[in-house]
C-alpha cells in the first residue's frame, strides 16, 4: 500500500474497532540477493525489434543469448511504455527501426 | 487487533478479524475505494505465518491484466494493484508476448494500431475467462469422476474379499444354501460395478484427463 492508502485503511479499523487497534512495523521476509559484480549488458536496437516480436520469453531469451527474467522484465518496462509513446504521437510502427531509435532517444532513460 | 505494516509497504493483521455483516460491507468498500480489482474468496481455514514469517506470493486475477496496459505509469498500476514495480514488470513481460500472438493471429499488429490495444486487451481476457470457467468445469467433471471411480474401486476390493472368504470356506468343506445365493448376487453387483468402471474411464478418457490432472 502507498502512504495514503495505508493511512485510510488503518483509520478505517480505528473507526470500526474504536480503542483495540495496535500499529506495529514489521520486518518483511525477504529473498536473499547476491548481486555480485554483474555488468549490465546494453540493449540494441535490433533487440528491442525482436522483443516487439511474438516469440515466447523463453525462445527469445536463447536468440539473444540473454536470461528468461532479463527478456521478461525489459519486455514489461518497455512495451507499454512504448505503445504509449506510439499512441501519444499518432505513430504506427510496422518495423521501422528509426522509430524505435527517435523512442530510444526520448524516453531510453525510464528504462 | 494488531495491524502489521512491514517495512516494504505491505499490510497483514496479527490474526484473521471477525468482522459483522455491515462491518464487512464496510470493509470490502473501503479495499474497492483503494485498488482496482478487489475479489473476495471464501477460503475455510486461516494461513498461521503472518507478514514477516515468509514470503507471500499472491495469484494474478484476470481483470487485473487489463490494467497492465492501460495504466501505462508502473506507480500507479502498482498503487492501484497493491503490487510491487518489480511484479507488475514481470507480469506484464509474461503477459505481453501471449498477447502479441492473439493478436497477430487475429490480424492485428497493435503497434502498428496502438489505439486499439486497451480493446483488444478486453477481448483478450474475455476469451480467457471463457475458457477459464471451462477449464474449472472440466477439472469439477474430472475430479467428481475420479471420486466415483475411487468408491466403486473400493466396492469392487471389498466384494471381491468377500467372494474369496465364501471360497475359502467352500475350500474347507463349509457348505451352506446361503452360499450360493451371495455368490451369484456378488457377481452379478461385481459385473455392474466393473460396466460403470468401464464407462467412466472412458469419460476420464474422452476428457482427455492424464495423471497430472
Amino acid at each position: 500500500m502507498s502512504e495514503e492508502q495505508r493511512k485510510r485503511f488503518i483509520r478505517f479499523f480505528e473507526e470500526t474497532f474504536p480503542g483495540n487497534v495496535m500499529v506495529e512495523e514489521r520486518q518483511e521476509a525477504t529473498k536473499e540477493v547476491h548481486p555480485g559484480e554483474r555488468k549490465m549488458k546494453s540493449w540494441s536496437v535490433d533487440e528491442y525489434v525482436a522483443l516487439l516480436g511474438p516469440e515466447d520469453n523463453d525462445t527469445l531469451a536463447k536468440k539473444l543469448k540473454r536470461t528468461v527474467m532479463s527478456v521478461q522484465m525489459r519486455r514489461g518496462g518497455f512495451i507499454p511504455d512504448f505503445a504509449e509513446w506510439l499512441k501519444k504521437k499518432g505513430l504506427s510502427y510496422r518495423g521501422e527501426k528509426r522509430i524505435i531509435e527517435e523512442y530510444l532517444s526520448k524516453r531510453g532513460d525510464a528504462l | 487487533m494488531k495491524i502489521y505494516i512491514g517495512n516494504n509497504g505491505n499490510v497483514d493483521f496479527d490474526a484473521p478479524v471477525k468482522m459483522t455483516d455491515e462491518q464487512y460491507q464496510n470493509f470490502l468498500s473501503m479495499v474497492r475505494e483503494l485498488f482496482s480489482v478487489v475479489v473476495p474468496v471464501d477460503v475455510d481455514g486461516h494461513r498461521e505465518e503472518r507478514l514477516g514469517d515468509k514470503i507471500f506470493g499472491r495469484p494474478w486475477d484476470l481483470e487485473e491484466y487489463v490494467l497492465l496496459f492501460d495504466a501505462v505509469n508502473v506507480m500507479k498500476v502498482c498503487e492501484a494493484l497493491g503490487r510491487t514495480p518489480m511484479s507488475v514488470v514481470i507480469r506484464r513481460g509474461e503477459f505481453i508476448p501471449d498477447f502479441i500472438r492473439y493478436t497477430k493471429n487475429k490480424g492485428v499488429d497493435i503497434f502498428a494500431h496502438p489505439d486499439k490495444i486497451l480493446e483488444l486487451v478486453k477481448e483478450y481476457l474475455d476469451e480467457k475467462n471463457v475458457q477459464k470457467e471451462l477449464f474449472r468445469q472440466r477439472r469439477s467433471r474430472i475430479s467428481r469422476l475420479e471420486r466415483e471411480k475411487r468408491e466403486i474401486e473400493g466396492e469392487i476390493s471389498r466384494l471381491k474379499n468377500e467372494l474369496n472368504v465364501i471360497r475359502e470356506k467352500e475350500a474347507k468343506g463349509i457348505e451352506s444354501p446361503v452360499f450360493k445365493n451371495k455368490v451369484s448376487a456378488i457377481k452379478k453387483r461385481l459385473a455392474e460395478l466393473e460396466a460403470d468402471i468401464a464407462a467412466i474411464v472412458q469419460e476420464l478418457s474422452d476428457e482427455g484427463a492424464t495423471d497430472r490432472d
